[in-house]
């Protein structure tokens, strides 16, 4: 069986190790420690395992790739803002989802002519092109533009 | 002087990343990168989560700049979301029973017979080796509110203010928390 | 939906006819350039002529590389065609079917082995491009990259 140290226990001995006493105690502490062999094994112990701890970490962080780290977390960030154009497509099946594409292309269209005659400054901001119909042997299309210059981009996956 | 430096800089990033320049977000991946990991790290103990982990905060970072104070201070708001993604990553393991199923690096197991075969003092460290395999499989069994705190003390070295501000708690508990864990770490390595 | 879309197509048609009536015709010659993009998440690569369209496309892709097969242009008259030839025995054809001031109406075509596996009709701004991608080639995909302007 280990001895208790009859003066300071051990919470206070690890207050002394995190340096979370008044300097004063703190030195009261260490000349304390330098003729109790208890609590002097317990700092050594306390400071031991931080130690351990410490070291086995960065050990394993030494083994982390972090070169593609930033890059990853770019990607990720465009993949979620893509994922509502995707989320918004997927939720229609390719041809029901070409008609009311073409609707609405269309729609747009009828818009644009009367835009034309009343604001024209709009149409500097519009999309580059205007997708009036898409068809073929395709499983998904996916219709979006780009954010700054509203460059419009058709995506379809061959089925 | 110097922190004064820092806090301009930090300001300026944070200003930066608030009109979402991208390069300002590199700086920021780049410079908060490692300390990240190693909470990250610390509370998982899993080089594949914590990697996964600090990805998912830098893009939550992203999403939630522009709700940032600047006077809350970028280190330890990164800090604090790394943490709470840990946190809500282990419950996401716990949910697929994958958690309790990790074991410490099998790995080093082969490591640790090999460093006994040809080892220098063959016996110490292999003794070495077994302890911190111990300790560290035993920092894994933490309750995790105790080993947060560890993590946060000894990997981090924040005073038992910082830690209980971060988590919320009383100054007083930091210091039982702690007590706690280094109890329980010792008792695993007594022989 | 067959009444519906013919209801949609009569409507298409007035409108089409307003749209004449209302401006003149400024040219009936449409320069069309193409370029064939294969782009993929090998190591990172813009070719230098793609810059500007790579920075665009890179908001909302999440490839690394973007390199330049091909570039075709095409001086095409109203309802010429314009055919590029592609990798794996594809290829595309551009029919710019109705060009105004404004704006250029095009065909676009893609066949494999023949057989048409893509079309679609844009109105196409005119000085601007449209970029059509999906099939997969190369551990990447093809971009085709079709910019219209009026001559
Ligand atoms: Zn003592």
């Amino acid at each position: 069986m280990k001895k208790a140290c009859k003066i300071y226990d051990e919470k206070t001995i690890g207050k002394f190790v995190d340096n979370e006493l008044s300097s004063e105690k703190s030195k009261t502490i260490s000349e304390h420690i330098e003729t109790c062999p208890i609590c002097d094994s317990i700092t050594a112990k306390y400071n031991h395992l931080s130690n351990i701890f410490v070291q086995s970490t960065s050990k394993q962080l030494d083994k982390i790739d972090t070169d593609l780290l930033g890059q990853n977390v770019l990607e990720q960030i465009k993949r979620e803002e893509n994922n509502f154009f995707k989320k918004v497509f997927d939720y229609f099946s390719p041809k029901l989802y070409l008609k009311i594409a073409s609707i609405v292309a269309i729609m747009i269209i009828s818009l644009t002519y009367f835009q034309e005659r009343l604001i024209r400054p709009l149409d500097i901001i519009g999309p580059s092109a205007i997708v009036n119909s898409v068809d073929g042997n395709v499983s998904s299309v996916m219709i979006f533009e780009t954010k700054k210059s509203k460059h419009t981009i058709i995506w379809f996956s061959e089925a | 002087m110097a922190s004064n430096i820092d806090n301009i800089e930090e300001n300026d990033l944070v200003s930066r990343l608030k009109q979402g320049q991208e390069w300002a977000f590199n700086i920021l991946v780049n410079k908060y990168q490692n300390m990240l990991l190693k909470i990250a790290y610390g509370i998982t103990l899993d080089r594949e989560e914590s990697l996964e982990i600090v990805q998912d905060v830098f893009v939550s970072v992203h999403k939630n700049i522009k709700n940032f104070r600047q006077d809350a201070g970028l280190s330890g708001w990164l800090r604090k979301i790394t943490i709470n993604t840990c946190l809500n990553w282990k419950r996401k393991w716990e949910r697929r029973f994958r958690w309790s199923h990790q074991s410490i690096e099998p790995k080093d197991e082969n490591k640790l017979l090999r460093a006994k075969k040809d080892g220098n003092n063959p016996e110490t460290l292999y003794r070495e080796k077994q302890i911190e395999l111990l300790v560290m499989e035993n920092i894994g069994k933490l309750p995790e509110k105790i080993r947060v705190v560890f993590v946060l003390n000894t990997l981090e070295g924040l005073s038992y203010d910082e830690i209980a501000q971060h988590m919320n708690i009383k100054r007083g508990t930091v210091s039982s928390r702690l007590h706690h864990a280094r109890k329980i770490l010792l008792e695993s390595i007594k022989d | 939906m067959g009444r519906f879309l013919n209801t949609i197509f009569i409507l298409f048609v007035v409108c089409w006819i307003c749209s004449f009536t209302n401006k003149a015709i400024a040219g009936n010659a449409v320069k069309t350039d193409v370029r064939i993009i294969h782009a993929s998440q090998g190591q990172n690569h813009i070719d230098p002529k793609l810059s500007d369209l790579a920075e665009e496309l890179s908001t909302v892709f999440k490839y690394t590389s973007y390199r330049l097969i091909k570039e075709k242009n095409m001086g095409l008259n109203e309802n010429q065609k314009g055919v590029v030839k592609l990798p794996d025995e594809r290829s595309l054809v551009v029919i710019p079917t109705r060009i105004n001031g404004e704006n250029i109406k095009y065909q676009i075509n893609i066949f494999k082995s023949g057989n048409q596996v893509f079309s679609t009709q844009i109105l196409l701004k005119n000085k601007r491009s449209i970029t059509i991608g999906g099939p997969k080639f190369k551990n990447g995909y093809l971009l085709f990259n079709i910019s219209g302007k009026t001559l």
